[in-house]
């Protein structure tokens, strides 16, 4: 730190990495065996909202539970074995079962109302839209 | 969305050229009451067009595209904990398995493959002639 305490507020990307380091802390070895945090994410964001996308492979969508609340995202789900593996049957396992949670903290809050959520491909790409309440306010100078 | 995707199997004298971007996807294989061994690989982003499955000289290869991940252009990249990656992996085969019967499907971003073991009858005798 150089003095300046506003550098931690204004840098998302900060604040994502130590929401992302806390979650792994707090979930990932439960979570996932394989020890990575599950599912990676990605966020995109602008001015007007964000767009996260995961990586599922495998998982349906009946299986995931989504959740928004101010300005964190939550995902919930199950990965399952795949049908008529009995435990020794298995010649070799690389991929991962079991229920997992992932927090993602976005850089504003977003409206619950507006969250569009799509599975293609194993990816999930949830789009939120900032919140009016959120969004800065154009103040006008009188003269 | 999750419709299974049948995915006709090539069985030609050329592998697939992987490029050096590939990764090997992850896999899970077992064995079902029949025999049968199936391969789980785990192929996000990729659908059935790009998808390539070939068996050649007894080996199995795999090659999936998963690099478009339908990332919006507008938005700016704020935290990235993946990229789509291309995915390859090749499988030598034991003469077990029955090469012209293999089944495979893509759903949810996961390729199965279904390779049936060859029927039992594989002990021939071989008569001798006389003379």
């Amino acid at each position: 730190m150089n003095g300046f305490g506003w550098q931690g507020w204004w840098n998302p990307w900060q604040r994502l990495r130590e929401m992302e380091r806390e979650m792994s802390r707090l979930f990932g070895d439960v979570a996932s065996p394989v020890g990575a945090t599950f599912p990676p994410v990605n966020v995109y964001t602008d001015n007007e909202g964000a767009t996260v996308t995961a990586e599922l492979p495998g998982v349906e969508p009946k299986d995931l539970d989504i959740s928004v609340r101010d300005r964190t995202l939550v995902l919930r789900g199950e990965r399952k074995a795949p049908e008529g593996a009995d435990d020794e049957r298995w010649l070799r396992r690389e991929r991962a079962f079991g229920q997992f949670t992932r927090s993602v903290d976005l850089p504003f809050a977003v409206d619950a109302d507006k969250v569009e959520a799509s599975c293609r491909d194993g990816v999930l790409k949830v789009q939120l839209q900032r919140s009016e309440a959120d969004k800065p306010k154009q103040i006008t100078v009188q003269s | 969305m999750s419709d299974n995707q049948d995915i006709r199997i090539k069985v030609t004298p050329s592998a697939p050229n992987p490029s050096d971007k590939a990764v090997p996807p992850l896999v899970d294989i077992h064995e079902e009451e029949d025999g049968a061994v199936v391969l789980t690989v785990e192929i996000p982003g990729a659908d059935k067009d790009k998808v390539d499955v070939r068996v050649d000289k007894g080996v199995l290869t795999i090659w999936a595209d998963g690099e478009d991940v339908q990332v919006p252009e507008e938005y700016v990249p704020t935290y990235v904990g993946f990229v789509g990656s291309e995915y390859f992996r090749a499988f030598a085969l034991s003469d077990e398995v029955d090469r012209d019967n293999i089944q495979a499907k893509v759903a949810d971003g996961l390729l199965t493959l279904r390779l049936p073991r060859a029927s039992a009858a594989q002990t021939k005798k071989i008569e001798i002639k006389a003379g």
